[in-house]
């Protein structure tokens, strides 16, 4: 009796502490899985996302159409970050797309790069319904088409635009769009008019946002741009054209001294200039220095 | 001495058991495991199918695209803007800058090709006039996508400049990796 009552008050033998064991090691094992498993499916829907939303974009830049527009309608609520950079040839940016499910945002999605477009939107923004349109600039060439972003919720309300630029966005039958008349959660964008959330100034070509820091444009391509973005992107991107506008002035440059007996004078490109830009706020300068050279040219070279 | 062999014996069976369980641990991890990469394999199989897909979708967006980009099209040199109008005159200029523009566009080779009127050979600055294959961006190998384009250029009789546009096939190639 004594001998029993020293085995102690659980008699589990050696046999049962290490199928114990090792069945915990499994369960973790397999929790562990099951977690990696579902990550790697977030970042794998993240990853398609993002891909097909590039996909999505590319229609917007091809033709000669002044303005295009589509509806992007995502399978459940996201978020977009969208990054600018400006190093090398041309900059880069990277969109990654997280989504809602269950109440909860998956972990941050699979960065989706691209150099060859110039996407106009806040630096993070979310929605399930995108309204985006898009529109060239430029400068004095064509540089790019800009595309521009906007969540389907948030109406914009456009007072004292020309009747011209008032034509060209109904006509994007974007349906969050207003003019004139304003609702009242709308976003005021105004030309003139002091209590508004944008402040267009087509006198020194520049829009003020509730907060921000002016930003100036060159162009109603532009205007729209910094209508649509923060002031980080579009000071990013207007750079990342700028780096463009210098390698189409190069390509224009020898072009024009290939045509030389066919009626074409020298031109002597715009790097300089372009280079020259280092905010928004130096346009204006480049603007006078095209104005001076498109005068010059002997040829129609764009 | 009895009570001794009494005890072997007991530890001699007691590691009969554990063997036998840690076997049956072992095989029953293994099914679980092969289970495990069964599923992952049945669901990540479309995920190779689905980059394919997407692939291909980009890759037949984006030759259009490039024909109608500012390095390669007409604009307004050639009268009104059009679409899929290359001009060759810019597309010379842009093969003497295309290492720029090797990682801009994500692609691995641009070619264009003249259709009519027939001619043969490879571009070059002697023949730039009458020659088949401009390769803007040689890529070697590779999946190609393609776009009937206009291949317009100013040309010159001695007295008057004059338009000339001949009919072409934008290349874009892609690796398939």
């Amino acid at each position: 009796m004594k001998t029993i009552n020293k085995r102690g008050f659980l008699d589990i033998s050696f046999s049962w502490i290490f199928a114990f064991l090792i069945g915990a090691m499994i369960l973790v094992g397999a929790f562990y899985g099951i977690n990696k498993f579902s990550s790697l499916r977030e970042s794998q829907d993240s990853a398609e996302l993002g891909f097909a939303l590039k996909n999505l974009l590319t229609p917007l830049e091809s033709g000669v159409e002044t303005t295009k527009s589509i509806t992007i309608t995502l399978p459940v609520l996201s978020r977009i970050t969208h990054e600018c950079a400006t190093y090398g040839n041309f900059g880069e940016e990277t969109f990654s797309v997280q989504q809602k499910v269950k109440n909860k945002w998956t972990n941050s999605g699979v960065p989706i790069s691209f150099s060859d477009k110039y996407i106009f939107s806040p630096e993070v923004f979310e929605g399930q319904k995108f309204n985006i349109f898009s529109k060239p600039f430029y400068f004095p060439f064509k540089v790019a088409n800009l595309i521009y972003f906007s969540n389907s919720k948030d109406v914009y309300c456009f007072v004292g635009f020309s009747k011209s630029a008032k034509a060209e966005l109904k006509n994007l039958n974007q349906n969050n769009f207003e003019f004139d008349s304003c609702s009242e959660n709308s976003i005021k964008v105004c030309i003139g008019t002091i209590n508004c959330d944008i402040k267009v100034n087509t006198n020194e070509n520049s829009v003020e946002k509730n907060g921000e820091k002016k930003v100036y444009f060159e162009g109603d391509a532009l205007m729209y741009a910094a209508i649509f973005s923060d002031r980080a992107t579009y000071e990013c991107e207007v750079k990342r054209l700028m780096k463009r506008s210098s390698e189409l002035s190069d390509i224009y440059k020898e072009k024009s001294l290939n045509l030389l007996n066919l009626g074409c004078s020298p031109f002597n490109g715009l790097r300089n200039s372009f280079s020259s830009v280092e905010s928004s706020s130096d346009l204006a300068f480049t603007a006078q220095d095209i104005k001076q050279v498109e005068n010059t040219l002997g040829c129609d070279l764009w | 001495m009895v009570n001794k062999g009494v005890n072997n014996r007991g530890n001699k069976k007691g590691q009969v058991k554990v063997q036998q369980m840690a076997f049956m641990i072992l095989g029953l991890t293994l099914f679980f495991v092969l289970v495990g990469l069964f599923a992952l394999s049945f669901v990540f199989s479309g995920i190779k199918d689905s980059k394919n897909l997407l692939d291909e979708q980009q890759a037949t967006l984006l030759v259009q695209k490039l024909a109608n980009s500012p390095e390669f099209t007409c604009g307004t040199a050639f009268g009104t803007e059009k679409t899929n109008c290359v001009d060759l005159d810019k597309v010379w200029a842009l093969k003497n800058k295309i290492k720029d523009y090797s990682q801009f566009w994500d692609i691995d080779g641009i070619e264009i090709l003249k259709i009519y009127p027939d001619s043969t050979g490879e571009c070059t600055r002697g023949n730039f006039l009458n020659c088949e294959t401009l390769t803007v961006m040689d890529s070697g190998s590779g999946v190609g996508k393609s776009t009937f384009v206009s291949l317009c250029r100013k040309e010159s009789d001695g007295n008057k400049v004059f338009n000339k546009c001949e009919i072409g096939e934008l290349i874009v190639r892609f690796s398939n990796e």
